[in-house]
């Protein structure tokens, strides 16, 4: 059954270059305040995008439609032509969350499991996969810690691996790195390159307040703005293969990035 | 002072001298008060030659214990077993309940407003119906102690079970799990520290149940327990035996605390910041 499935996913995925297309996307709050409006979006394999933009601009409400924990008002999302909540059930998507969202009474290694275990997979195999996943994001001899024995930058690890451990097509990212100290961050932020290239086909989307981050991460960056909630512009960034890691912050390619980001941030705010 | 302590203990591991120290600075007061009380309780009375079918003195109380003592056990072992099967099932339907509550918003609305106005309902109220269905004895008693303690596991419990972390429940939904897996796997271990806190406010409650379910349902079975003792002791007169059940009762609930709370630690001190060392 579950071998069928990666059959099929994997006919899909050749089939379709895109893999998440958000159209004319609108989502009105119950109270009758417009949360983001006019959204089009469309992501290719192995894109890494960024959004940035003021609190309340609808970051993590887009998100949400996209992973399916919310429904649009209109316009129509789709993850390799399927809706959210079905892309969800055939597991192409993963979450990771501002806060590490560990279950506090279970060891490194159950919690990385739980994707595994929630859909029936043998202990013993979730159990390897998740050592391989953790020693993916340097935890390995963590195992049996329990997450309050951890620190911020660790828990997020731990985090990130859970989300990994499934393979997932497409990774929401929702201000992953927001809590953590600079220097964490900055160790983060070029693991999760790392990881990337690794798996050079995974779509991340990324959100996030710093200008620098979404510039020195990904391919794309949407700039949003809010009153309501919209895509003002998408940034390209430059980049050449080469250029990951930490040269990218000092070329000009960089630069000229960041400065965009940072003028499609100032126009926005004042319409 | 006790911020003092704390400190210097972690400053260095607890030299058996601080521990010693820290020993004393726990058990001394309370037990000098102990000590204090019982001694112008006895030398008190004697002055003042109050009849002990009035007001006993300890020693009236230790010797009534003693002549009494197989009574005396047989009664709290009968009291002992009525509260824990009273206790035990006010914990399965607590949590039972809890679950079904909690299991959709219109359920719960339907008929949390009902359990409240149960809850209400004077015990001593309801006693005398219990024991018109159910008969004098056992029965009634372990059902009388079997509603003091439900509410509180189940009230204990849906908060608990609702108290779930947003954000955990929403990656559960992202990895598709069902609700049988979100409860087990999710909402029942994250409740698990209201539902402890549940199990210490029903455990002393149901001794309490059993006494009065024994002051009104009578003998339990061929041997009263300590309720029905205590309505004895008042009718002889025999006041210092009635202190020696009164003081059983009490130890009765405090043997039940003390092993709530120790099945407490067990689940609860790798993870739960209530039941964690001082340490950390």
């Amino acid at each position: 059954m579950s071998k069928m499935g990666a059959h099929q996913k994997n006919a899909e995925v050749s089939e379709r270059a895109s893999l998440l297309e958000m159209r004319n996307i609108h989502k009105t709050y119950e109270n009758g305040k417009i949360a983001v409006e006019h959204i089009f979006l469309s992501a290719g394999r192995g894109e890494f995008i960024s959004f940035v933009g003021p609190s309340g601009c609808g970051k993590s409400t887009i998100f949400q439609m996209i992973s399916g924990l919310a429904d649009p008002s209109g316009g129509n999302v789709e993850i390799f032509g399927k809706e959210p909540k079905i892309a969800c059930r055939d597991r192409l998507i993963s979450f990771v969350f501002q806060e590490a969202t560990l279950m506090p009474w279970r060891s490194v290694a159950e919690n990385v499991m739980l994707p595994l275990r929630l859909r029936g997979v043998p202990k013993a195999e979730a159990r390897r996969q998740a050592a391989e996943t953790l020693a993916l994001v340097g935890l390995q001899g963590y195992e049996t810690s329990l997450p309050r024995q951890l620190s911020g930058g660790m828990k997020m690890r731990v985090s990130i691996a859970r989300a990994l451990v499934t393979k997932p097509e497409l990774l929401l990212m929702d201000e992953p790195f927001g809590a953590l100290d600079e220097m964490t961050r900055q160790t983060l932020q070029d693991e999760l390159l790392q990881i990337w290239r690794r798996n050079p086909d995974m779509t991340i989307l990324f959100i996030t307040h710093n200008v620098q981050e979404a510039v020195y991460l990904s391919t794309k960056v949407a700039v949003m703005t809010p009153g309501p909630g919209r895509i003002a512009s998408i940034v390209d960034v430059q980049r050449s293969k080469p250029a990951f890691g930490k040269d990218f912050r000092t070329t000009k390619a960089f630069a000229a990035a960041a400065l965009q980001v940072n003028e499609a941030l100032g126009r926005g705010g004042k319409s | 002072m006790e911020a003092h302590m704390i400190t210097e203990q972690r400053k260095q591991p607890p030299a058996p001298n601080l521990k010693s120290r820290k020993l004393f600075k726990n058990w001394i007061p309370p037990l000098a008060v102990l000590v204090i009380f019982l001694c112008a309780w006895q030398f008190g009375l004697q002055i003042l030659d109050i009849p002990s079918y009035l007001l006993p003195k300890p020693t009236d109380v230790m010797e009534a214990a003693r002549l009494n003592m197989e009574n005396l056990q047989a009664a709290a072992l009968t009291t002992a077993i009525e509260s824990l099967i009273g206790f035990l099932l006010s914990v399965v339907f607590g949590i039972a309940g809890a679950i079904i509550l909690a299991s959709s918003r219109i359920v719960e609305k339907s008929f949390y407003p009902y359990v409240i106005i149960l809850q209400t309902i004077p015990i001593v109220a309801i006693a005398p119906i219990i024991v018109i269905w159910f008969g004098a004895g056992m029965n009634a008693i372990v059902i009388i102690t079997f509603l003091m303690g439900f509410f509180p596991m189940l009230s204990n419990t849906l908060i608990g079970l609702r108290a779930t972390d947003r954000n955990l429940r929403n990656l559960f939904k992202i990895y598709h799990a069902s609700r049988l897996q979100t409860l087990v796997r999710l909402r029942l271990p994250a409740a698990l520290p209201y539902i402890v806190g549940g199990l210490k406010i029903s455990c002393t409650l149901s001794v309490i149940g059993t006494i009065v379910g024994e002051y009104i349902a009578g003998i339990g079975g061929s041997q009263g327990g300590l309720g029905y003792a205590i309505t004895m002791a008042a009718t002889r007169l025999e006041t210092p035996y009635l202190f020696a059940c009164g003081l059983a009762v009490s130890l009765l609930g405090i043997v039940f605390y003390l092993l709530v709370s120790l099945l407490a630690k067990v689940l609860l001190s790798s993870w739960h910041e209530s039941e964690m060392k001082m340490e950390k």
